[in-house]
């Protein structure tokens, strides 16, 4: 029975300091979620189709061209 | 009663006292002032701070393509950033001088901003705001230097603190910039609303906006711990999808500014619509303007002028691209004779003399280049200002003003608005029969008629001309020109999905689409605005900018509008040149509509057909030969001449 009690009290301490950790965490995750939008900003900026239209204008790009609508087959969504 | 029992008695009636002012004491602290103890508890073991909201985010185009939808692309979002506040009471005024130098060197705040930090550290106040909008980023970089600090000096750790906002960014750039426009970086205290700059930020303000909430911390010694508890939920704002397509409006502001900076003109605007449903695709602006530095164009007087949306905001004489509805509005006239059991006011394959250009109440008309004789399809080939304006005369000679002002009014829009979903716009001028002037002259007089039937004595922006040149390109029936794809909440634009009106005027409008294709062909002043192997029809049209009540003849507006394929027209696309430079270059007016609008009109619609992967109509660029070669023949007959000098192949 004192080792049962022990058991029990070991597990709420633990579930304790996971409490007390939590906030930090949470915290922690809310900045890297941020981060994250910031850098997402960052990359769309950089593929801004300004650019990419002037990428495409450059020599070793000039094989690509758009497909005319009559050679793109439509095939209907089920 | 012995003197033991009176004593016995007092004691007892005093207790019983003592324990009905407990009993009472705790039913009033329980009971009545159950409330009041209540939140005072829960404020010292709670604190409730705001929670913000995400504004709408604007997406462009989703779904251009006929059956690939493709991905919306984000135009304007909101990225979380946090704002650097202090509580001064609790910051020991020795250390104020340190924290403002600290603060300085590891934002790189200028002078100026650092003393606006003293200043309100100097404040006696709980919470002053010291500097906004920082990264997440910067915002640890901050915490690692100020909590050792605050430790080793024994300040309290919250005596600096962050509060958790959105900064409204644009992914890219200055792309649409003066459309969009932006918000305030500092949102409203008590509502947490932001107050926008202007533009669709204005306009679409009220399905933007959203609610701010509460949530709810619990009171620690050491940092507060989350209760997941959100009394009140924020409220996001509508997410929004507009018409314009990132990838169109990206080849027009390309070319735009290529074609503002060759001409060294002061600016330019284009527009690209579907003339089918009003959708704006494109609506490009140069100088460009840029919503994340608003601030630096808002207090530079130079670029302060080029913020406004001009297409919408600035009116002025549209010129030439008159023409096609002064020929529209004759063929009408047509009808309407016609109706009345009369002769006809004309056929298009008339030949007229234009040589003399005396009109009644004005000085005469002239020419770039005279001509004896003209039909339809010649004089909007070669833009005859005398052609236009005896068509006007027997129009009201035959019809009257008032069935001609009516016309310019109710069926093609002049002097009202288009009701695009922005501020500011104008709705031009239409001179009005029976009201006076300012200077108390009349606004419509003897020689208005002749001056309006080629695009002078009247004011138009670019907008309206566009919406009229989409009734031109979808067989006329009207279409609001619109920015608004679909809303969160709110489905898509009915205007967007509803079938085409019927056409009121197809086959006048098929007959002077037919008659606007002999421009862009050989012959013609704006060849330099066919597209090689599309079939192109559309005006150019210079005018003659105001300046100090006069005309001036080096300040120019030159415009060119058209569409393509002609048969079935994917969109109407305009090109406003503002004061392109004024000379002549290899023999030609640079100022000219034909050499600073035209190309301009012809690139964007030549990258724009090659993105939509249209294929070409005319591979041969052999389209019309005949029909131009019969016409040249025919002018060279009725005018004894030789091939115009004044048009190269």
């Amino acid at each position: 029975m004192g080792l049962s009690l022990y058991r029990l009290v070991e597990e709420q301490n633990q579930l304790a300091a996971l409490k007390m950790a939590l906030p930090a965490l949470e915290q922690e995750v809310k900045l890297l979620q941020a981060d994250i939008l910031s850098m997402r900003n960052l990359l769309k900026g950089g593929q801004a189709p300004i650019k990419l239209l002037k990428w495409a204008q450059e020599p070793e790009y000039a094989h690509l061209t758009y497909p005319y609508e009559t050679e793109i087959l439509f095939i209907p969504q089920k | 009663m012995t003197h033991l029992r009176k004593r016995l008695l007092v004691l007892y009636l005093s207790l019983l006292s003592l324990a009905a002012l407990l009993i009472t004491r705790y039913g009033m602290l329980q009971i009545e002032q159950n409330v009041f103890w209540v939140n005072k508890a829960d404020r010292q073991h709670f604190l409730t701070l705001q929670e913000p909201f995400i504004r709408g985010t604007l997406y462009s185009n989703p779904s251009l393509h006929p059956g690939h939808p493709d991905q919306a692309h984000t135009l304007a979002w909101d990225i979380p950033k946090w704002h650097l506040c202090a509580d001064p009471q609790s910051l020991p005024q020795a250390f104020h001088a340190e924290i403002t130098q600290q603060l300085a060197l590891r934002l790189c705040l200028p002078p100026s901003h650092k003393k606006h930090i003293l200043t309100q550290l100097s404040k006696t106040s709980r919470h002053r705001k010291l500097v906004v909008a920082l990264s997440s980023s910067t915002k640890a970089q901050l915490l690692s230097w100020w909590i050792p600090f605050a430790r080793k000096h024994h300040i309290p750790p919250n005596g600096l603190f962050f509060i958790g906002d959105y900064q409204r960014m644009h992914p890219y750039g200055s792309l649409l910039g003066q459309v969009l426009q932006t918000v305030h970086p500092q949102r409203d205290e008590t509502t947490g609303q932001a107050t926008p700059t202007g533009g669709l930020e204005l306009s679409l303000n009220r399905f933007l906006k959203g609610q701010k909430g509460i949530r709810k911390l619990m009171r620690s010694p050491k940092q507060h711990l989350e209760t997941h508890l959100l009394p009140k939920a924020p409220k996001n704002g509508s997410n929004i999808y507009l018409t314009i397509h990132h990838v169109l409006q990206a080849i027009a502001e390309d070319e735009l500014e290529q074609a503002v900076t060759h001409l060294k003109a002061r600016s330019g605007w284009a527009i690209m619509m579907d003339p089918h449903t009003g959708a704006i695709w494109a609506l490009a602006q140069y100088p460009f303007f840029s919503p994340d530095h608003y601030h630096e164009a808002f207090n530079d007087p130079l670029l302060n002028q080029h913020i406004a949306i001009k297409a919408l905001s600035d009116a002025h004489e549209p010129g030439s691209v008159m023409k096609p509805i002064t020929l529209s509005i004759a063929l009408m006239a047509n009808s309407a004779l016609k109706e009345r059991g009369e002769a006809p006011l004309f056929d298009p394959a008339e030949k007229i003399a234009t040589r003399d250009g005396h009109f009644p109440g004005r000085v005469p008309l002239r020419e770039i280049t005279y001509h004896d004789y003209l039909n339809m399809d010649m004089a909007l080939q070669r833009s005859s200002n005398i052609y236009m304006a005896r068509l006007v005369e027997r129009i009201i000679q035959r019809l009257g003003a008032k069935w001609y002002r009516n016309l310019l009014h109710e069926v093609f829009g002049f002097g009202t608005k288009t009701g695009i979903e922005l501020p500011g716009e104008s709705k031009g001028v239409l001179p009005e029969i029976g009201k006076l002037h300012a200077n108390g002259k009349m606004e419509w007089s003897v020689p208005t008629p002749f001056s309006l039937a080629i695009g002078h004595n009247i004011q138009a922006t670019s907008l309206q001309l566009i919406r009229i040149y989409a009734m031109l390109a979808n067989g006329g029936y009207p279409v609001r020109p619109t920015l608004i794809h679909s809303i969160e909440g709110k489905g898509t634009n009915p205007q967007l999905t509803r079938p085409p009106a019927t056409p009121r005027y197809a086959a006048i409008m098929k007959r002077v689409v037919e008659a606007m294709r002999y421009p862009v062909k050989r012959g013609g002043g704006a060849w330099r605005g066919g597209i090689p192997g599309y079939t192109t029809a559309g005006k150019t049209g210079t005018a003659e900018k105001i300046v100090g009540g006069a005309y001036s003849r080096k300040d120019h507006v030159a415009t060119f509008i058209g569409f393509t394929p002609t048969e079935h027209p994917r969109f109407v696309l305009l090109v406003t040149i503002d004061g392109p430079e004024y000379g002549f270059k290899d023999g030609v007016k640079t100022h000219m509509a034909g050499y600073a609008a035209a190309p301009v009109f012809k690139n964007i619609a030549a990258r724009t057909l090659a993105y939509l992967g249209v294929p070409p109509d005319d591979p041969t660029k052999t389209a019309w030969t005949p029909e131009v070669r019969a016409l040249e023949q025919l002018y060279k007959e009725w005018n004894h001449k030789k091939a115009s000098k004044t048009v190269k192949d």
